[in-house]
């Protein structure tokens, strides 16, 4: 057989290498911003970008997307050349697909400071955005099949089958909850409503957490791992096992985010059991893991590449067992809405994402510049530091959940809400958020820990673009089906192999969706329910460009402690207009769904501008730019037709009059303002704000169905 | 027979194994409340006393490993571990493993072909088993759905509350001007949480009306304030605190308001609503009261 020579692409891995750091630095230093903003508001310095509520979805985005995904593609340009014996497919589209995804990084980060958003969590970047990033994955998608077309080793190895996973749901996760009708160039609307949209969107914030965060870190544990410990992998029946049931039941489990929620119960308890189905699959990935190990833990305690995989394995083994106990009722009742959720997902992203990639850059960087690692002592303090950073956040976010948690359920003997202030269970947790930014700080530094370590490392040695490689080519004889050996087989087949994935994926995801869509007794329409005003339907899309849901929740869970403090609970038929859904999934501060006539106008006036004037203590950042912005009204007749377009019942023609109709609102509310001392003319943002808070919940008071 | 218990022990919580039998031990714990996320009773104390029971057994079952441990050379200590790694994992020792090498060789990787380790196949086979016990008992038989889940909830709640009635609510019939040092303090410390950020820290009135002038919008006999802190003036934007704070708390509350009456604080703002005379005070006006409430719902 004759032997082809040909060569590595290790350019295009150090560049994503250096893009993984940079972003790191960047979506971390944003995190410990807006968790120090937690208990000293003033940090927004009174900017609009500079509030929480742009800067958390910048966080979650530039961690997810720009720190983890150009760590994914390090890992897989790396790994799948020399897995595949075969340099990537294509050179343009590999430097393509690393300039598009940075552009589009560069987007986010500036679409979204400016308010540009769609609402939806991990998925906020609006129409033009979404569409370069199914253009990028798709060339992603072009280069890696390309590659696997023309390998020169026969099998795919598991790595592969979690790379090919990843590209597929990612793919459909994207489009599908991306759907969406644009209203101008910078502002669309879900094309989902409610209860529908909220569905979607946690199918798909769940399978972001799966499919982004999980399976493609996993095909990189596959390749690294017994790479850095030279131990065969574990078991390789396992393997086959815990991937398909892994990928086949996570899609299931997206519901387990909206338990108590106005989504029908069979949905919820659909998300519960996949979530408990899903312990014994994730646990495959991390027991062949740490078995690989066997015989090469004296390893472990010398090599710090290993030291922070066995981290990493060991954290994706804890969150991967609380996530699906969060998921039970009873416990997801309590947790819910509260800082557990934010402890669990970063024992995921610093322990699991964070620990491996820094693991497979330990690994890299002195490989790929032919040298060694420049400072064992300075990765055993990243080591340290970083491990610290972890155990001071997740303590301190889980103390922080409990107490929060269960005041807000505390009754006294007399059935009477012990802790009725929403405020005085915040000022509690207080002492826990600075705790807790101090473990974001220990986390944070210990990242320019690594940084010097790795640039002295290269700086020492000299890099090597093109590493020759040498293998046979592919025999074109395919191989016999043995029933006995379906899966190698299989793995010989790329195409019929992506097609099995795909179908795998699509399943739990098409039985969940199209009963809710379809059957009308799943939300339950609400007589009284009307659209928004035009005024009303500003203020929402002004509640969405502050970022007011990543901290206030509109949704109201059937218990008492909630219905006595905000009043009748969510109902699905309430939502049918809400285009998108703007439930939130964390209180920062109080629910909002019952907010209408709660308060006077002129409270929400000055609680807006200052909020610390109405709630002495509030956390929530002042937005007195609200009372000087005027309103900016060229779209409101557009944005009246496009929700036409997608169900919400404006009547013909209402786009014409629907200036007017805002008009008198607007002059009706500051009318009232003026009354009472507060001096603003009714062209004003804030008016519009004021107008959607006290819509809020009232129409379904109006019901002659409901009684309390 | 010690030694047998011992060694048993020693199976259960060794090596990276301990920590899951923990885990596994704190989720049936918490199972005690599975079917009722708040209801039948929802109460801090046993979530506490969980989490304390939880922590007690987690520091037991360190200790008894660190005695366990103390005593073992680390030979010793390997055998051990490979030892339960036949019996937990079903894994072939590392000796043997050539045998379960695979033929594939992917950039220097290659696999073994161990058996799946049992406690992992019959904790996935017990979870599908959880899986249709669950959608069975909530979809199939009669399980609560959430919203029934609620209404028991409520229901127990107002039985809860009938059971203690021993203590008489405070309604508009019985209120009273309270003046005792402790129920004045305890008016004000409401007042001072909830009521100062809208008529202001001396009940100058800031977004809400001035309370120490004569001027009162919804009356200003105890029975009338009493009133409007239980059931709000909703159209308004005074909250009802009904849900908040116990009859005897709005007493409290309604009798401090009542002692800021003519302090003139600085910044007052301007007179609202009807003169209001302290001795006016009669039966009528509390049936007048009745009715407009009655109204109001």
């Amino acid at each position: 057989m004759q032997v082809e020579k040909f060569s590595y692409d290790n350019k295009i891995v150090k560049y994503f290498a250096i893009a993984t750091a940079t972003w790191g630095i960047v979506g971390m230093l944003v995190g410990l911003i807006i968790a120090i903003q937690l208990y000293l508001p003033s940090l927004s310095f009174n900017l609009p970008y500079l509030t929480f509520g742009r800067l958390r979805p910048l966080h979650t985005n530039a961690v997810i997307f720009a720190f983890v995904g150009n760590g994914i593609f390090m890992g897989v340009y790396y790994s799948m050349q020399r897995l595949l014996k075969a340099r990537m497919y294509n050179n343009f589209l590999s430097y393509l697909h690393f300039w598009g995804w940075q552009l589009i990084i560069v987007l986010a980060a500036v679409t979204l400071l400016l308010g540009i958003t769609t609402s939806k969590e991990y998925a906020e970047l609006e129409w033009p955005i979404d569409i370069l990033i199914t253009l990028i994955w798709v060339v992603f998608g072009i280069n890696m099949i390309g590659t696997i077309l023309k390998r020169r080793e026969k099998h795919m190895y598991v790595a592969i089958w979690f790379y090919i996973a990843t590209f597929v749901t990612v793919a459909v996760l994207h489009i599908v909850n991306s759907f969406e009708i644009p209203v101008n160039f910078l502002k669309s609307y879900s094309l989902y409503a409610g209860v529908q949209d909220a569905l979607v969107q946690w199918w798909y914030g769940h399978n972001a957490v799966a499919f982004f965060l999980t399976t493609p870190y996993l095909g990189l544990m596959y390749y690294f791992m017994p790479k850095a410990a030279n131990r065969p992998v574990y078991s390789y029946r396992l393997s086959i096992i815990h991937f398909w049931a892994l990928i086949f039941l996570y899609i299931w489990a997206g519901p387990h985010h909206l338990l108590y929620s106005a989504l029908p119960d069979w949905a919820q308890s659909l998300g519960t059991v996949f979530s408990i189905m899903l312990i014994a699959p994730s646990w495959g990935g991390m027991i062949n893991g740490l078995l690989t190990l066997r015989g090469a833990w004296d390893k472990v305690r010398e090599d710090p590449v290993l030291k922070f995989m066995v981290v990493a394995v060991t954290a994706y083994g804890m969150s991967t067992f609380e996530g699906p106990m969060l998921s039970l009722k009873n416990l997801n009742a309590l947790a819910h809405y509260t800082d557990w959720i934010i402890a669990h997902v970063h024992i995921g992203a610093l322990g699991w994402n964070g620990f491996l990639t820094f693991g497979i850059l330990y690994y890299l960087i002195p490989r790929l510049w032919r040298t060694e690692l420049y400072s064992k002592k300075l990765a055993n303090y990243h080591f340290w530091l970083g491990f610290l950073g972890i155990v001071f956040y997740a303590s301190s976010m889980y103390w922080s959940a409990l107490t929060q948690g269960l005041m807000w359920k505390q009754f006294t003997p007399q059935g009477i809400l012990q802790y009725p202030i929403f405020l005085e269970t915040t000022i509690q947790i207080i002492p826990m958020y600075i705790i807790r930014s101090f473990g974001g700080l220990l986390f944070f530094v210990s990242l320019f820990v690594m940084v010097y370590n790795l640039y002295k490392t290269a700086k020492q040695g000299s890099f090597l673009a093109d590493e020759e490689a040498e293998a046979a080519p592919l025999e074109k004889t395919p191989e016999k089906f043995d029933r006995k050996k379906a899966h190698t087989w299989l793995e010989s087949r790329p195409i019929q192999f992506t097609v099995l994935a795909t179908v795998a994926i699509l399943i739990g995801g098409v039985i969940e969706f199209v009963p809710t869509f379809l059957i009308q007794s799943n939300v339950p329409t609400i007589a009284s329910v009307k659209p928004y005003t035009p005024l009303e339907l500003e203020g929402r899309d002004l509640y969405i460009r502050e970022g007011c849901n990543n901290c206030h929740s509109q949704m109201i869970r059937p218990f008492r402690s909630e219905t006595e403090r905000y009043g009748e609970y969510s109902k699905a038929g309430e939502y049918v207009y809400d285009h998108p859904f703007l439930w939130g999934s964390k209180r920062t501060g109080p629910d909002l769904h019952r907010e209408g006539g709660k308060y006077p106008n002129v409270w929400h006036y000055h609680h807006m501008i200052e909020p610390t004037r109405m709630s002495p203590g509030s956390i929530m950042p002042p937005y007195p730019w609200l009372e000087t912005n005027v309103l900016d009204l060229s779209y409101t007749a557009d944005k009246i037709t496009a929700l036409r377009r997608i169900g919400v019942p404006y009547p013909e023609g209402f786009e014409e009059s629907a200036l007017q109709n805002l008009e008198t609102q607007a002059k009706e509310i500051a009318k009232d303002l003026q009354k009472n001392g507060a001096a603003i003319d009714h062209d004003k943002e804030l008016i519009a704000m004021i107008a959607y808070l006290q819509r809020l919940g009232v129409d379904i008071k109006a019901a002659p169905t409901v009684t309390k | 027979m010690f030694e047998k218990m011992k060694s048993k022990l020693e199976r259960m919580v060794l090596g990276k194994k301990f920590l899951y039998t923990n885990i596994i031990a704190a989720f049936l714990l918490l199972q005690n409340n599975l079917f009722a996320a708040e209801g039948a009773g929802f109460d801090a104390d046993t979530y506490i006393n969980t989490g304390f029971l939880i922590f007690f057994i987690y520091v037991l079952v360190m200790t008894i490993i660190f005695l366990i441990g103390q005593n073992k050379k680390p030979e010793e200590e390997r055998e051990m571990v490979k030892k339960l790694d036949r019996l937990i994992n079903d894994a072939k020792p590392i000796e043997e493993e050539q045998a379960l090498l695979l033929e594939h060789n992917y950039d220097g990787i290659r696999e073994l072909d161990n058996n799946l380790p049992p406690w992992w196949k019959y904790l996935f086979y017990a979870t599908i088993v959880f899986s249709f016990v669950y959608m069975g008992y909530y979809h199939v038989s009669n399980g609560p759905s959430s919203a029934e889940e609620y209404e028991q909830e409520v229901r127990q709640a107002q039985l809860a509350l009938a059971a203690s009635s021993g203590q008489a609510t405070v309604n508009v019939d019985n209120v009273k001007l309270l003046s005792d040092a402790a129920s004045l303090a305890k008016g004000k410390d409401i007042y001072d949480k909830n009521c100062a950020s809208c008529h202001g820290m001396k009940g100058e009135g800031l977004v809400g009306p001035n309370l120490t002038d004569d001027y009162w919008i919804h009356g200003g006999s105890i029975q009338e304030i009493f009133v409007v802190l239980v059931e709000g003036v909703l159209v308004k934007g005074m909250p009802s605190w009904r849900a908040q704070f116990s009859s005897q708390d709005l007493e409290a509350t309604a009798s401090y308001i009542k002692t800021l009456h003519g302090t003139n604080p600085p910044n007052g703002k301007e007179a609202q609503g009807n003169l209001y005379k302290e001795d006016s005070t009669a039966k009528g006006d509390s049936t007048k009261i009745e009715k407009k409430t009655d109204t109001k719902k």
